[in-house]
Parts: structure tokens; sequence; C-alpha cells
């Protein structure tokens, strides 16, 4: 058990930034997602952890104590590849005995372990094959297995889920949640699927173009994104944001989305003081598909648009609006009616849009809790 | 019954009848005759005029041309002699104890160069085309250099008189051992590389990932070595050492210009004895008969290690 603190960790291949002065906080037995799209990090992030890679900068401290010169092999990290890198010239027995062999455990303890580890894995059936005639998900058991034996205290898995078919994903998603909690491990997790992302961790650290965008919890990072990365990058279909134009008209303000001025959204409060507090003329409207309502009737918190294409996803119904120059996605359940062409006044759940900065990107808040 | 369904399952572009089958298969023979004839002249007439030599006393200095070699015919004389002759059983054994020497020697060296070189070495890129260069050599031209370095005035007692006290003037290549030595460590110098090269472009093709993953579970470079590298790689092992063994067996340029087989025939390979009595001696149909035993041992030899293959395959 150990906590994994990243300070001001950066990875530079010759001009190229893989990694840019990441700060990260891990929390013992925490189980921590990092998410985003290819090439933003991620795995470079690991590897750093891992010590696969050298640090060009920063410091990496696990339980305090500075690890960023320590050979991988002595850090005391298990590490399932994306790939698995299953030793496939070994039975399976001899893959989940390679780590306590090199490390001079006796041979009955070697035994004891390695029939549990098969057991808790459900590999035992095929303990004695070849491991280079598994399937495809048991080779995902196996390196987890292999890799859990010399009980790490700090677990780091790649990408494990990816190559696996979508009924055996969802099982191994649980059984990964429940390997956790039973070695009670910190254990970080790379990933560009949110959805593994939300349903496992503890906390996520979404990361873009080398740089930490958010650390959060799964809750907070969806409704509450740091900035218009995070927005846009979680959720699927993913949040509107949307140029407004802001306007103070007999005290209350105003928002644009339309390009005009009459048919501006009424702010509540707290958008409102956000809005002055920033005092900018252009900001970026934040919403949810699923923060969309349908009006009957015109009104000050509504916008008028039209239906451009209706998406009928699962039980939801994915609706497209257009309206001036301005395209946006709202979900809706299925029993809404709504065709293309169709004119609609579509009204926002304002406690839950946000708005953020068009230049920095950031997200407006009144003070740290908001 | 069974006709008629099975005609069923043929496609109708394949159901040819009569005269256009019986067109193309003639075709088919036509197109194959040009490549049948090269294999009679280039695989069956020399094979048959081989037997056919090595049946009979025939010698081209009688005078009279090979097909007038029945005239002395003498049906397994050649093949008895060659059991128990000396010269031959002798150059075989030397041979074989050659290759039983050098070969391993050659394994050993390519494989630490192979490890030093994966684990990366300083100056890889320099080093990399040095160790390569003495394979680039004409063997002959190999075994002229080493002859000139084992000279009693050489280089080589030139060096060592270095550490001897008084001049070192040893004749290296007048006595029997050493003479064996010295062509030994000819073939290493020059084979070496080859066995490296192989064996270091096995290395490469070991997964990384798996190198890494044996690492953090916490095994040590002998570790990562012996148990995930080497046994990767026994194929490539395989290879590089049978390749070795063949080329070696046949070891002949090198030793002609360095030893000529000498002293007496302490040096004097199968290949030389062969060109010995081929060339000095014209024994041709005694060397017919030779050529023909190597031909039957080496068949009946693949024949056993192919079913032992199939045998290990099919279980």
């Amino acid at each position: 058990m150990a906590s994994v603190t990243l300070e001001d960790t950066s990875k530079t291949f010759g001009d190229f930034t893989a990694v840019r002065n990441m700060n990260l906080a891990i929390k013992d037995a925490e189980f921590v997602a990092i998410l985003g799209p290819s090439g933003c990090g991620k795995s470079t992030t690991m590897n750093m952890i891992a010590g696969i890679e050298d640090v060009s900068g920063g410091t990496i401290r696990f339980d305090g104590a500075d690890v960023t010169n320590v050979p991988m092999q002595n850090r005391g990290v298990g590490f399932v590849f994306q790939n698995y890198a299953i030793f496939t010239h070994m039975s399976v027995r001899k893959n989940l005995a390679f780590g306590l062999e090199v490390q001079g455990v006796q041979q009955g303890e070697i035994n004891r372990r390695v029939e549990e580890m098969a057991e808790f894995m459900a590999l035992t059936h095929r303990i004695d094959a070849p491991s280079g005639s598994l399937s495809v998900n048991e080779l995902q058991k196996l390196a987890i297995g292999r890799s859990a034996i010399v009980e790490p205290s700090i677990f780091l898995l790649d990408e494990p889920l990816s190559n696996l078919d979508a009924a055996f994903r969802e099982r191994m998603r649980s059984d990964l949640r429940q390997l956790q909690r039973s070695l009670n491990q910190t254990m970080i997790y790379v990933t560009h699927d949110q959805i593994e992302a939300m349903g496992l961790a503890d906390r996520i650290a979404v990361m873009d173009q080398a740089t930490l965008q958010q650390f959060d919890t799964p809750e907070n990072i969806y409704s509450r994104p740091e900035n218009t990365f995070v927005a846009g990058f979680i959720g699927a279909p993913s949040m509107n944001l949307v140029r407004a134009r802001i306007a103070e008209r007999d005290g209350a303000m105003f928002a644009d989305l339309a390009g005009r001025e009459a048919d501006a959204v009424a702010l509540d409060d707290r958008l409102s003081s956000q809005a002055r507090t920033h005092g900018g003329a252009a900001l970026t409207f934040g919403f949810r598909p699923e923060h969309l309502r349908i009006s009957d009737q015109p009104d000050a918190g509504t916008l008028a648009a039209q239906v451009v294409l209706v998406e009928l996803v699962g039980r939801r119904k994915l609706v497209h609006f257009s309206t001036g120059q301005t395209r946006f996605v709202g979900s809706f359940d299925r029993t809404v009616s709504l065709r293309p062409g169709e004119a609609a006044n579509v009204s926002f759940d304002l406690g839950k849009c946000h708005l953020f900065d068009p230049n920095t990107g950031l997200r407006l808040r009144l003070g740290e809790d908001d | 019954m069974t006709d008629a369904t099975s005609s069923h399952r043929i496609p109708p572009a394949e159901q040819e009848t009569g005269k256009l089958a019986q067109s193309r298969r003639s075709l088919a023979i036509r197109l194959l005759i040009p490549a049948q004839v090269l294999l009679v002249f280039i695989v069956a007439f020399p094979l048959i005029m081989q037997v056919f030599i090595s049946l009979t006393w025939w010698t081209p200095l009688d005078g009279d041309p090979w097909y007038l070699a029945w005239m002395s015919w003498n049906w397994f004389d050649n093949y008895t002699y060659l059991m128990q002759d000396e010269g031959l059983w002798g150059s075989v054994g030397r041979t074989l104890l050659f290759v039983a020497v050098a070969v391993p020697i050659e394994f050993l060296l390519g494989l630490t160069l192979a490890a030093l070189f994966y684990e990366g070495v300083f100056g890889r890129p320099v080093l990399y085309s040095l160790i390569l260069m003495p394979m680039m050599i004409v063997p002959a031209v190999a075994g002229y250099i080493f002859f000139l370095i084992f000279q009693q005035t050489g280089p080589l007692n030139t060096a060592l008189s270095v550490f001897w006290p008084g001049a070192l003037d040893v004749n290296w290549l007048n006595d029997t051992t050493r003479a064996f030595i010295a062509v030994v460590i000819a073939d290493v110098w020059q084979w070496t590389p080859l066995m490296f090269l192989i064996l270091f472009a096995g290395l490469m093709s070991v997964p990384e990932d798996q190198m890494r993953a044996a690492t953090i579970l916490g095994a040590n470079w002998r570790q990562r070595f012996f148990r995930i590298a080497l046994p990767r790689i026994k194929t490539v092992i395989a290879i590089a050492i049978g390749l070795r063994v063949i080329e070696c067996f046949k070891i002949f340029d090198m030793l002609f210009v360095m030893t000529g087989g000498g002293p007496g025939v302490a040096t004097e390979s199968l290949s030389l004895f062969l060109y010995k009595r081929t060339f000095q001696d014209l024994e041709w149909s005694y060397v017919a008969s030779i050529g023909i035993t190597v031909l039957v041992a080496l068949s009946v030899l693949t024949a056993v290690l192919m079913a032992r293959v199939k045998k290990k395959d099919a279980s």
C-alpha cells in the first residue's frame, strides 16, 4: 500500500513534450483512472510512475519517499501491459510463478500462492496449459494475476480492457473493482474509455496535450468540469459549448446564444453573478444534452430553434437543433415527439449549466466550492 | 448416389468434361516439360553418371572417355575400399573434431556479444560494423592473413615476445596440435560475426514488453536473459548452430591456404581429402563412390530426423 505523488513531473522526447509539469497526489488504496484522448501523455505518465521511462524533470514519490531514480525492478509496482506481455513460451503456472521465483520465494510457498491466484482468477482448469493457447480473455486474467501475485503496493494497468469483447469487458470491469477492494491496493489505470473511467475510478485524472486538465471524482468531472476540454471530452454525447453574448437589461443578465438579441435567454442568479464577476461580453455557455427542456410557450428563458436531425439511441432520443449560427444537441426521453424541420422552444436547466471564459477555456466560478 | 451428390457440389466453372479437360491437362504437361528436362540434366544425369563411374576403376589417366568406363567394371570394390580407408576416416574424424571445437566457441562468443549489444554497449554503431567485418572477407584471404600471422617470424610471435623471456619463435603451423589450434582460431575469427548477427537479430525479436514485464516482476539481468530471451530464440539458436555445423563441415579454402592440410594430415578436412584424391591422385571413380556414400548417408539421416520432427509435431 502506498500513496503516489507526482511533483512538477515532465517528460520530453527531444523537442516533443509528452508530459508537462504534472502534479498529482494519489492517496493510498485509491483507484485512479488517467483518462484522455490518444497521444495526450497518459501512458507516458504511467510509464514514469512504473520507472519504464526516465523523468525529464520533477519528482515522483511513493509514500513520500523519492523514487524518481529508483530502477523499475525495485519500485515494487505491478504493471499490466496493454498487450498483456504474457510469456507465451511458458505454461500458465510458470507465468504466475515467475515473479515469486525470481524473488527467491520458497517452492512450497510458490505452489500455494500460484494455486490460490489461479483459483481467484478462475484459471485453475487451464493452469498447466501453454499460455500461448489461452483466449484473449484468459490472457487478460493471467496478466492481472501474474502482477497481483507478488502483491505490489501500487498496481498500474495500461488500457487492460481495450482488447476484450464488450460482454467480457463489462464483467472484467466489475472484477477489477472487486480485485482492487480485496487487495486494498493503490491502482492506477490508463484508459481512453470514459465509461470505464467513470465506472471504476475513485478519482479521474483527465489529460490533454501533455497537461493535466482536472483531477477529481467522476461526479465532479461530469457535473463541474474545470474547463471546456473536460466538458467536451466527458459525456456521450458531450456537453454543448455555445458562444454567448452577455448583456444586462433592466438589472437582469441575458445570454444571446443565437445572435438574436431579442431571443436572449435570461440567466439565473448563479450564472448572472458569475458573468458579472467576469465582466466579459462574450462567454462560452455550456450545457449537457440532458439538461434541455422543450417548452410549449416562448418566454424569457427559452430559445427558438429548428430541429435538424433526430436519432434514436436506446431509450433516448438525440435531437440536433440549429438556430442562427449555433448548433447543439439535446437528449430526451424517446416519447418526446419532435420531427426534423419542426420549430421548438428550448429551455435550459440553468442550475446545471456553466459559463466558460472563451480565451482560457476555464469554467467561471464564484468561490472554491463552486 | 455418391457421384450424384459430389457432382452437385462442384461449382459450374469447374464442371469440365471431355475435350476441354483434356486440352487443359496437355497444356499443363507442355508447360512443365522444360523444367523437367532441366531437372534431368542438372540432377538425374550427373547422379547416374556418378553411380556408374563409382562402380569402375576408371581414371582420366587411362585416356578413355568416361562412357567407356564399363571396361574396368569392378562392382563394389571402391565401396569396400572406402570402408577401410584410414585417410578418409581420419579426415572425417578431424572434420568432426574441428566442428565440435570451433562451432561451440563461435556460438558462445557470438551469444556473449549479442547479449552485450542487446543490453546496449558503448559505441554500438561503430562496434557493430567492426565486428561484422571478418565475415565479409573472402575465406581464402582470411586464411592467408592467418597464414602470415602464425609464421615463425610473424606478428603473433613478435607480439607474444613482449611477455616472453627472450624472443618467442614458435612455428605455429608446423606442429600438429598448434596447427589445429591456429586453424580453429582463424575459423572462429571469421565466423563468430555470423553467429553474432543471427543471435542478435533473434534477441531483437524478443518482445520488449515481455522483458519489461519480467523486470518489473523483479527479474535481474541474468534471469531475464536465461528465462525469457534465450527460450524465446531457441529456433534461432538451432538455425545458427545448424548453419555453422554444415558450413564448418565443408571447410576447405581457409585450410587449403593456411596449412594445405598439414603438417602431414593434421588439418586435412574431408573436403581437402576429396580435393587431393581428385586433383592430385586423379582417383575419380573412388571419389565418385565417396560422393554417393555421403549422399546416401545424409539422405538417411535427414529422413530419420524428419520422421522424428513429424512425430513430435503430431504429439
